[in-house]
């Protein structure tokens, strides 16, 4: 049950970071609604079970093993299961790859391009989310989040203790971690006929895991207590709150990143990847210096 | 006991030279060629891996030179699958092709058999360039030029596993391979030819040997099951495991430049190749890291790399547009090939469940605990992992480009099968083969106090509790559609597509395809087993010396 809740947890922000950049984009005068995502969402729906818009296989594969990923990484980052850096990393890797295996057999060639556009954002972010999440890691000069819920249970929140530098060096990671964690994302689907229904209603649930898993993970580091077993269980317990109130803010943050990304001219995309690699050396500098 | 410990290594080392020789034969007849060949291929492979029981069960099995340890008759064992998948697509090359390619994986594979079992080290220098032979002599009943590939490069990683051994000779003074403790310049040496056999270096040795379509590239099967067999007498076998910074950080700098070569790759060969190379990369990182858990890490990784790389190439080789097989297979039989090479794929670079999940999460954790130390060692797992990523979504496309025959794809799928189990319960599988196998190689103990990782990172019961919820969402999804589509897409699409080469890379392309057309690559290659074979005398004369003869 805990574990099924993590996923859920994870699409819930995902799906909350939609919504944030929806706003975004209608506060800068895009056309369509600020809960366009989530709509876009329930018309898939709608047109798989009406018009018998289906997944193929390849999408469906892609897409369960991009759930399983965020799955794990999610319950790794609620301290439902063994949280190792490189365990984390791995189930989100899991997560962005399983995403991007069930975008790339659109049906439309639009819908082609768009995916292997995103898979090379995806690899040019790889760095700067990679550092991010080591230099989090290195803030607690800690290898496993158990070892991180620890100083977080004795000094408290990660981005109260000090030093001033390495708590602000935490908390840029954790926000290079999230804007980096958005740029591997499977593309949205298009507005052409053909890339609606089913498929596209799997590449957004995979969109939303990854989004929700990598801010929960940016929020088990930035104030790691963990959800634990029992109050994992619904009805959620008050000690998760903190957490998931740094999750939803990291969803929320991710959002905003995905609407910058929006907001450039598609060939000048890719400069979104740099712009997070310059917040994690940041990250890394400040850490460092501290 | 039906067979004696000697007659079963006979049989394993030249049981497959046999099964070449029958296949030559019975060729005209195809199904008697079938049968006959593969009988007595399985029947070596059974003696492979009765070799491996025995000495599980802690008997001594021995024939004249050859006395095989645990860790390298499993390697054959593991790495005799690879091959058996390989000759699967080996087998229906047209057929002067199928007649080369079979032949030559027969004799490599009783070099690699013979050459891994072997304990003394100058028999394991005289069979080291058998199998670029039989590669470069595969090749060559090929169509093309371009069916030589890689045979240069495997001909410089020869020069090298010779020149590394006589180095070992020279220092150590023993023809037999044993402990000589720590890495020095010929155990560098060593590994870094076993690196271009293992296919772990782009675009050199084995890494473009799989890439060409024509009769040598199944032989790429056995080459890097003499990697890694290569890699076991350097890192454990000679240097024991106290790891190796220029190891580590070269094994991950090769991992990220895999990556990064897939990335460039234009046809369904390259990504295929840059996926198998990444996780070849993970076995050397672990060896490198060294210690107890590093050694761990590469008991783990090593079994699943060459499985995964067997199961890839048999349902993923030879996808480009003019190499492809011309009959279409039925749909059902793409679905298997696509699914089996997703676990592959996932096993090579390590994502779970995978069967090189495991090894490789090992091996980065222990980059990472030692990073509290030596942070360093972060900068090696992050190249690490920024390689894995990129060769696992520059390989995203050719999932969809497989078009595998139902044999091949069939058997590729009990392995791919086999790779889930192993990724999910690892320690089920192997503590007893790890305990074993660590206690001869004389690792030391770890004190559970000293906060080591270990494995499993996560238990089987609980990756499985994670498939749950995933697949039901995705099953609702099926559900509400009432089935699933067609794919309607087809082909490898490359992420970065390439412009027509200009100036002087259009003149390096010229070139290239000149040198190509003159067979210099080829040329060279000969020069350098001529080099060899000078190393190979050096080497029994020294040997000689020191009681070989």
């Amino acid at each position: 049950m805990a574990i099924f809740l993590a996923l859920l947890l994870t699409l819930v922000l995902g799906a909350l970071a939609d919504v944030a950049t929806g706003g975004v984009r209608r506060l800068f005068r895009t056309p369509g609604p600020w809960w366009r995502g989530v709509a876009r969402a329930w018309s898939d729906a709608r047109l798989l079970v009406r018009d018998r818009d289906r997944a193929s296989v390849l999408e469906a594969a892609g897409a369960g093993a991009a759930l399983v990923g965020a799955t794990l990484a999610a319950a790794a980052a609620a301290g439902l299961l063994p949280s190792s850096a490189a365990f984390l990393y791995l189930a989100l890797a899991l997560a962005a790859t399983g995403g991007h295996v069930a975008a790339s057999t659109s049906p439309v060639e639009a819908g082609e391009g768009r995916a292997a556009r995103a898979r090379f954002l995806a690899i040019l972010a790889e760095p700067a989310f990679v550092l991010a999440l080591g230099v989090a890691f290195l803030r607690w000069r800690a290898s496993d989040l158990e070892a991180i819920r620890g100083a977080h249970e004795v000094l408290g929140p990660g981005y109260r203790v000090g030093p001033g530098m390495a708590a602000a060096g935490l908390v840029l990671a954790a926000l290079a971690l999230v804007a980096a964690g958005a740029l591997r994302q499977a593309p949205e689907p298009g507005e052409e006929a053909g890339s609606e229904g089913g498929p596209a209603l799997l590449v957004t649930l995979c969109r939303w895991s990854l989004a929700g898993a990598t801010a929960l993970t940016a929020a088990a580091l930035l104030a790691g207590r963990g959800l634990g077993p029992a109050a994992a269980d619904w009805p959620l317990r008050a000690e998760a709150a903190p957490l998931l109130g740094l999750a939803a803010a990291g969803a929320v943050v991710a959002g905003l990143a995905r609407a910058g990304l929006f907001a450039l001219p598609e060939r000048r995309r890719w400069l979104a990847a740099p712009a997070t690699l310059v917040l994690a050396l940041a990250a890394l500098i400040l850490v460092a210096a501290a | 006991m039906m067979f004696a410990g000697d007659t079963l290594v006979q049989a394993a080392a030249l049981g497959p030279a046999a099964a070449g020789v029958v296949w030559l034969l019975l060729s005209p007849w195809p199904v008697a060629r079938r049968i006959g060949g593969g009988l007595l291929a399985l029947a070596a492979h059974v003696a492979a891996w009765a070799v491996l029981w025995r000495l599980y069960s802690g008997e001594a099995v021995s024939w004249r030179g050859l006395e095989p340890d645990l860790l390298r008759a499993s390697i054959v064992a593991f790495a005799q699958i690879g091959i058996l998948l390989a000759a699967t697509r080996a087998e229906r090359l047209p057929s002067a092709g199928a007649a080369g390619a079979m032949i030559a994986l027969g004799v490599a594979t009783s070099a690699m058999t013979y050459g891994a079992y072997a304990t003394g080290l100058v028999t394991l220098a005289l069979l080291v360039p058998v199998t670029t032979l039989a590669a470069a002599a595969a090749g060559l009943t090929g169509s093309g030029r371009r069916d030589l590939g890689g045979i240069a490069g495997l001909a410089a990683a020869d020069v090298l596993v010779v020149a590394g051994l006589s180095m070992v000779l020279a220092r150590t003074g023993s023809t037999v391979l044993g402990p000589a403790g720590g890495h020095d310049l010929g155990t560098w040496v060593l590994l870094l030819g076993a690196a271009a056999k293992a296919g772990a270096i782009p675009g050199i040795g084995t890494w473009r040997l799989a890439a060409t379509g024509g009769p040598g590239a199944p032989v790429a099967a056995v080459i890097r099951g003499q990697g890694i067999a290569l890699l076991v007498v350097a890192g454990p076998g000679i240097a024991g495991v106290e790891g190796s910074v220029p190891v580590a950080a070269g094994a991950a700098l090769l991992a990220f430049a895999c990556g990064a070569a897939g990335l460039r790759a234009a046809r369904a060969s390259g990504a295929l190749s840059a996926v198998t190379g990444v996780g070849a990369c993970i076995p050397f990182l672990a060896l490198g890291l060294g210690g107890a858990v590093g050694f761990r890490a590469f008991l783990t990784a090593a079994p699943a790399f060459l499985l995964a790389a067997g199961a890839a190439f048999a349902v993923a080789w030879a996808q480009d547009p003019p190499l492809a097989e011309p009959s279409r297979p039925p749909r059902g039989g793409r679905w298997l090939g696509a699914a089996t090479l997703a676990v592959a794929g996932a096993s090579l670079v390590g994502l779970p469940p995978g069967g090189g999940f495991p090894g490789t999460w090992l091996a980065l954790d222990l980059a990472a605990v030692r990073a509290e130390v030596d942070p360093w060692t972060l900068a090696l797992a992050g190249l690490t992992v920024l390689g894995l990523l990129a060769a696992a979504l520059a390989a995203v496309p050719l999932l969809r480009a497989v078009r595998p025959k139902r044999l091949p794809a069939a058997l590729a799928a009990l392995v791919a099968g086999a790779l889930l189990y192993m990724g999910a319960a690892p320690v089920r599988l192997g503590i007893g083969w790890f305990i074993r196998i660590e206690r001869a190689g004389a690792v030391p103990e770890l004190l559970p106090a000293s906060g080591a990782p270990g494995l499993p990172g996560v238990p089987g019961g609980q990756l499985l509790t994670a498939l749950v919820p995933a697949a039901a969402i995705v099953l609702l999804v099926v559900l509400l559609g009432r089935g699933l589509r067609g794919s309607g897409t087809d082909g490898f699409a490359p992420l970065i597509v390439r412009r027509e080469p200009r100036g002087l890379l259009r003149r390096a392309a010229e070139l290239r395809a000149e040198a190509e057309r003159l067979f210099l690559g080829v040329g060279l290659a000969m020069l350098l087993e001529i080099g060899v074979i000078f190393g190979l005398v050096r080497l029994v004369l020294l040997g000689a010396h020191q009681g070989f003869l």
